[in-house]
């Protein structure tokens, strides 16, 4: 452990006792165990969480060792033998399988953060402006009641309402007119999953927009109006500067999973669409791994899509910092 | 593709597996296990098993006889009182454990399932059961196998989430190298000590052969396997002819059930193309000529069966929900918005259990004519079991009394343990209504324990409290088992199938789908098939053909 060389201001810095120190000592830290004796009820208090921590989430990642090997359940981790590089091949080489997968997983990550991401937003501004606290808490709890629907139950509500043979076609086929293919036509799949995510997540996802402008001072519209400035003027003045470290806080996390873009909601409409229109990264380990029993392809793909997702987000860590924001962490 | 250097591998694995088996084996020569467990797992090793002398139980007296071409025994209704198998309890205390799936929603734990301790009561042992859904078994599985942790009973993955079949990826060294050879206590005259084990038909004991040995228990099933369910109530309610001669005769049938206005389709779209491929003549899986293997991807007449069911839905006679995921087919089918649908012979009491058509409901199953008419075309054989169980490793006593419990739990069809294990205790679990047992909600939750794919008595036709069904199933399975055709594969083990086969089944079902739903031309097929072979298809022939020849 390196005790690092700035002072660090805060909790960690020693309290001063009261005692008269020389001022060397106190520029001096005193060594790294006696600041943690000092402060051993809160580490005793958080070792718990960082075991669990440690056992769950770090200690797994291990395994990811098996991406190097040809991993056989049978043999376990240790004794299945090393491939080096082969199960790599896939994406090296450009499997046009796997390159369609990533060209979904693409334009349909494009599309959410494009459509799904601002979605919220608006809505959460259009949920402030309601006056009435009756309609809002009845709005309020509309929206937020799909999220807690699973995604089987809400691709089978979309395939009741909008399926051939559902309820909206149904009705059209009863009145004598044509019938609109919006479950099984390929080339409407993206917007049909971004539409599902949108009904799904957009409500619940207010929530820590609300939060926010709940917390912007009223002073400031009031002198905005003084100055003149109009709802619009309001808005783009006073609102959005206030929700802007949230937004962009929000959007460097979206983007560190930006390449898993719902496994389960793709692999339920997969046979309707196939998989050239649906298939993405997580299916395609699915599909072409896990089906095959071929696991260190899988953990090879998987691995890659976390490093790509790791620099996704101390990329868009780095923007924010340009632009003078936060971002997830303090430099 | 995925597979770099298959054989490399295998040999390489086989080899450390059955280094494993002999170190675990070797020094502590376990008792009444006399073989070291490094017999390979071929074709010649495995004939010369001697199966379990068949035995014929000789319990309640069926209504209508089944044979020894696979026809089932079937019974209007349960002997009533039902004869006691077992004057006392089998097991001798203890635990016992076992990994079992199950296809229904996962039952109560034990301390809050009545017909769970009764169960325990009854076998004498606490039983320790790991119940799995279905879909959730290779997953499980693998991590049971990888843990080493293996309980006493083990049912090994089957189906995956998409419910194509399971490969095990070594299974007979696996087997060899953790699993009980049972061949000392069952080969032969040693399985009379267990009368109801006996009582199991060759043709399952045979599913269970690997390394030369009897490795596991079998869970029986008729061969009559899938058959083209029917709604005969609308059928006659709509005039239409329920028993076409020939294809041309089945497209009219099409035309005349199918009304989009009122939601009916004639069928699914996988429903047609199960159908037609019948009438075509469609091998079952594969065709032996000559010592040669055509897979039934690879034949003529699957071309022409999707080129005709394409037509089909183009016509607009499949269901156009027909390819979504976890599509509600039987719910269609008992709702009427389709009137056919494919299923397994045992699914029969559970439409009429689910009937929403009122009292008038009424199924029955269509026989495939020839494409070109003059009579009926051969059905497909299933495979004469569902699944097998593995018994872990222990010492003779422990295995004896292992097997005491399994022959409780394969007692007959007319015996009280048989009604109890199906139906759970009379007044608590299931009603008797029409000279079967009806269940009550308790019953359904309960009783889903998935010790049935422990192991299981032989399959009987039984539709409680409905006579005329059974008569109707029966006379079915009586009419289409004489010209049945049997996958010639079935009773040989491919490793390379064992672990390709979902991967395998994949491929195809994608390209099918696609073809069918116009999204790929009809010509695609060849690279289903290009793909299908060098995904392994070829390699799987290969370990067959060797076999077979």
């Amino acid at each position: 452990m390196t005790v690092p060389t700035q002072t660090p201001v805060g909790r960690t810095s020693p309290p001063p006792h009261g005692s008269p120190a020389p001022p060397p000592a106190a520029s001096r830290r005193p060594p790294w165990w006696r600041r943690l004796a000092a402060d051993r009820v809160l580490v005793l208090a958080a070792l718990p969480g960082v075991a669990a921590l440690l056992l769950f989430h770090y200690l797994p990642w291990l395994g990811n060792v098996i991406a190097f090997k040809d991993y056989q359940p049978y043999l376990g981790i240790l004794d299945s033998p090393w491939v080096g590089l082969a199960n790599f091949a896939v994406i090296v080489d450009g499997d046009p399988q796997f390159l369609n997968a990533l060209a979904n997983t693409l334009l349909i990550t494009a599309l959410q953060v494009l459509i799904v991401f601002p979605a919220p937003i608006a809505l959460a501004l259009l949920l402030d402006s309601l006056i009435s606290e009756r309609l809002k808490r009845l709005a309020q709890s509309i929206l937020y009641l799909p999220h807690f629907l699973s995604w089987v139950i809400v691709v089978a509500i979309f395939q009741q309402m909008f399926g051939n043979a559902g309820l909206l076609n149904s009705a059209l086929r009863a009145q004598g007119l044509a019938t609109i293919d919006v479950i099984s036509n390929p080339e409407l799949f993206k917007l049909l999953v971004t539409s599902q995510v949108l009904w799904k997540d957009a409500g619940w996802a207010t929530i820590l927009f609300l939060a926010a402008l709940a917390r912007i001072d009223l002073e400031l519209y009031e002198a905005a109006a003084v100055d003149g400035a109009g709802r619009w003027r309001q808005l783009w003045h006073v609102t959005l500067p206030g929700l802007r470290g949230l937004i962009v806080l929000l959007l460097i996390l979206r983007l560190g999973d930006t390449l898993s873009v719902g496994f389960e909601q793709i692999i339920l409409q997969e046979p309707a669409v196939g998989r050239q229109a649906s298939e993405v990264l997580d299916t395609y380990v699915f599909n072409h791994a896990v089906l095959a029993a071929d696991w260190g392809q899988g953990a090879a793909v998987g691995l890659v899509k976390g490093v790509l997702g790791v620099l996704l987000v101390l990329g868009a860590n780095k923007l924010a910092h340009r632009f003078g924001e936060r971002g997830i962490y303090q430099r | 593709m995925l597979e770099q250097h298959p054989v490399p591998r295998r040999t390489l694995l086989s080899g450390a597996l059955s280094t494993a088996a002999l170190a675990a084996t070797g020094p502590s020569l376990l008792a009444g296990c006399t073989d070291s467990g490094g017999t390979p797992n071929t074709a010649v090793n495995n004939a010369d098993v001697k199966l379990p002398t068949y035995t014929p139980y000789a319990g309640a007296k069926p209504d209508f006889p089944g044979n020894a071409e696979g026809l089932l025994d079937a019974f209007s209704g349960y002997p009533n009182p039902a004869p006691q198998a077992f004057p006392a309890p089998p097991g001798k205390g203890g635990q016992v454990s076992a990994f079992v799936l199950t296809g229904a929603p996962v039952p109560p734990s034990v301390d809050q399932n009545p017909f769970w301790q009764e169960l325990n009561k009854r076998l004498n042992v606490d039983l320790k059961l790991t119940i799995t859904p279905g879909g959730d078994m290779p997953v499980k599985f693998a991590a049971l196998v990888a843990g080493d942790d293996l309980p006493d009973f083990i049912v090994p993955a089957l189906f995956t989430p998409s419910g194509l079949g399971a490969g095990i990826a070594n299974l007979p060294a696996w087997l060899s190298a953790k699993c009980q050879d049972l061949s000392p206590y069952l080969s032969g005259d040693a399985v009379k000590e267990y009368p109801f084990l006996a009582n199991i038909p060759s043709a399952a004991w045979k599913q269970c052969v690997y390394n030369g040995g009897i490795y596991g228990l079998p869970v029986p099933r008729g061969v009559g396997g899938t058959l083209m369910f029917r709604r005969d109530d609308l059928f006659a309610q709509l005039k239409a002819n329920p028993d076409p001669a020939s294809y041309a005769e089945f497209r009219d049938v099409c035309k005349a059930v199918t009304d989009p206005r009122a939601s009916r389709w004639a069928a699914t779209t996988g429903a047609l193309m199960y159908f037609v491929q019948h009438m075509v003549g469609v091998p079952n899986r594969w065709r032996l000529d000559g010592g040669k293997l055509t897979h039934a991807a690879e034949t003529e007449q699957f071309r022409k069966a999707l080129a005709d069911v394409l037509q089909l839905v183009k016509d607009g006679y499949a269901h156009p929900d027909s390819n979504i995921a976890n599509a509600p087919v039987k719910k269609w089918f008992n709702a009427g918005n389709t009137v056919l649908n494919p299923d397994r012979y045992t699914a029969w009491p559970q439409y009429y259990a689910e009937n929403v058509a009122g009292p008038g409901f009424d199924i029955g199953g269509m026989r495939p004519p020839r494409y070109d008419g003059g009579g009926f075309a051969g059905t497909w054989q299933s495979e004469p079991t569902n699944n097998f169980t593995a018994l872990k490793k222990a010492d003779a006593g422990k295995i004896k009394d292992l097997l005491a419990i399994a022959n409780w739990l394969a007692a007959p069809f007319g015996t009280q343990e048989w009604l109890f294990r199906r139906f759970g205790v009379e007044g608590v679990h299931y009603t008797m209504s029409n000279g079967g047992p009806a269940q009550t909600q308790a019953g359904i939750t309960e009783t889903a324990l998935g010790i049935r794919y422990i192991v299981d008595a032989p399959d009987a036709i039984f539709i409680p409290g409905n006579a005329a069904a059974t008569r109707k199933s029966y006379e079915y399975q009586k009419s289409i088992i004489p010209t049945s055709v049997k996958d010639p594969t079935v009773g040989y083990f491919s490793d390379a199938w064992s672990r390709k086969r979902a991967a395998l089944d994949t491929i195809l079902n994608t390209y099918q789908t696609d073809i069918l739903s116009g999204r790929k031309p009809l010509s695609a097929w060849d690279d289903a098939v290009k793909e299908w072979r060098q995904g392994g298809g070829d390699e799987v022939r290969g370990q067959f053909q060797d076999q077979l020849a």
